[in-house]
């Protein structure tokens, strides 16, 4: 009986798909990548984009697995391959919209009767308030909260400053724990 | 751009507010989800140099009546509400703002958890298209010859289908589960010495020393079976232990 990739532990089949073992690759992605396209969601505010970028970043994942170091924290270093994807989505998405302005995505905030009605606990209500933030506090505020990306990273991601994150970061935090105070 | 220095009168702030990670694992661990969730985002991330305009903190117009603002409130968090701030902590504003940026902090990080769950199964296409990228970039490794009948002809097998071969002869043994393998020696030119090293994972319960020698007869056979690599020894390093049924845990 031989044994059975898909109970192996993540750094088990990082090791092995470095290595070229495209079935531990295989099931290593479909393990993380209904998180991987939640976090692309977050971030690009768009199924379809996220779906996109979560395939950029699957293919260079593969490719650079041999370089990981620390195949036990390979979760948490997939994640920021999304984010470095899903970034550059959004930004040649801009350039091709000619809007140099990343506040301007969320003048139209997803306002879908499913997620209202789903705003009846504390997570959905999270949700709801999360959709009303503007776009860029919203990318940040997930990169740095959700992804657990430090300043510079998110700095990196965004094109702007640490100063610039700090800033988004706490008009990000103070809006989400007002409009979550009713659900304390 | 807004990076330039507007408020720099936090004087009585950490003058240097860490640019770390957050450390999501506690949140995480809490929700029983695998222990290695976020443990790149606290010990793998590139130590941030600390730079000017990092020590600035950004404009915060809105600073709770003690003078604490936000941004302060967040880095004391970040560094695990230590050392012990008696400012903050003797502040019942600051101390309930804390704790409802905690919660939020929680809420982040099973964000994710709650947004996959609700998410549509993916498209078994959208699978099977990324491994179809993933094969034409597959990882062959060096060509190691065979021996040919024919002079006008090279044959070659890759080191990739070698270190296959080692897996699956590894992974055939019950209780054994190949982590890595490699092979030591110029395997370019035919009939040089070559030592393979197979790094294993032991299923618990199982008796190690006899699992180890298992796997390296399965590996010698399948070699000396299936490849004209003359082997000078295979190595066999027992490096981790796993359970049974420890699916998605690390």
């Amino acid at each position: 009986m031989s044994a059975d990739l898909t109970e192996a532990a993540d750094a088990v089949l990082a090791s092995r798909a470095a290595e070229g073992d495209e079935r531990a690759f295989e099931v290593l992605l479909r393990r993380h990548l209904g998180l991987m396209t939640a976090y692309a969601t977050r971030l690009t505010s768009s199924r379809a984009d996220a779906t996109d970028a979560v395939q950029e970043a699957s293919i260079t994942i593969w490719r650079e697995l041999p370089t990981l170091e620390t195949p036990a924290a390979v979760r948490g270093w997939m994640m920021r391959i999304v984010s470095r994807k899903a970034f550059d989505l959004i930004r040649s998405r801009r350039l091709t919209d000619d809007v140099d302005d990343l506040e301007l995505a969320s003048a139209t905030p997803t306002a879908d009767p499913e997620r209202l009605a789903a705003s009846n606990d504390a997570m959905g209500a999270l949700r709801a308030a999360l959709d009303r933030l503007p776009a860029s506090q919203r990318q940040v505020w997930a990169l740095r909260e959700v992804g657990g990306e430090s300043y510079t990273e998110i700095a990196e991601r965004t094109g702007t400053t640490v100063t610039a994150v700090r800033g988004q970061l706490a008009r990000a935090r103070e809006t989400l724990t007002r409009e979550m105070e009713a659900w304390r | 751009m807004t990076d330039e220095p507007r408020r720099t009168d936090h004087a009585h702030d950490d003058p240097t507010p860490p640019d770390v990670p957050v450390d999501l694992s506690a949140a995480v661990e809490a929700e029983q989800l695998p222990e290695d969730a976020f443990e790149e985002a606290v010990d793998g991330g590139p130590v941030a140099p600390v730079t000017d305009d990092a020590v600035i903190a950004a404009p915060t117009d809105d600073d709770l009546d003690g003078g604490i603002s936000p941004e302060r409130l967040v880095d004391y968090l970040d560094a695990g509400r230590q050392p012990y701030d008696p400012e903050i902590e003797e502040s019942p504003e600051a101390v309930a703002q804390l704790a409802a940026l905690e919660r939020l902090r929680t809420m982040g990080a099973r964000l994710l958890e709650v947004d996959a769950a609700d998410a549509p199964a993916p498209d078994p296409s959208w699978i099977s298209g990324v491994m179809d990228r993933v094969r034409l970039e597959s990882r062959a490794g060096r060509p190691i010859p065979l021996a040919s009948i024919d002079e006008r002809s090279t044959l070659h097998i890759t080191e990739g289908a070698v270190r296959s071969l080692i897996r699956e002869a590894g992974d055939g043994v019950h209780g054994a589960m190949v982590i890595s393998c490699t092979i030591h020696g110029d395997v370019s030119v035919p009939g040089a010495l070559v030592r393979v090293e197979v790094v294993i994972s032991g299923l618990f319960g199982e008796p190690l020393p006899a699992l180890a020698e298992g796997v390296r007869e399965a590996v010698v056979s399948s070699l000396s079976r299936q490849t004209e690599l003359v082997l000078e020894s295979v190595d066999v390093i027992v490096d981790d232990v796993h359970l049974q049924s420890e699916g998605g845990a690390a």
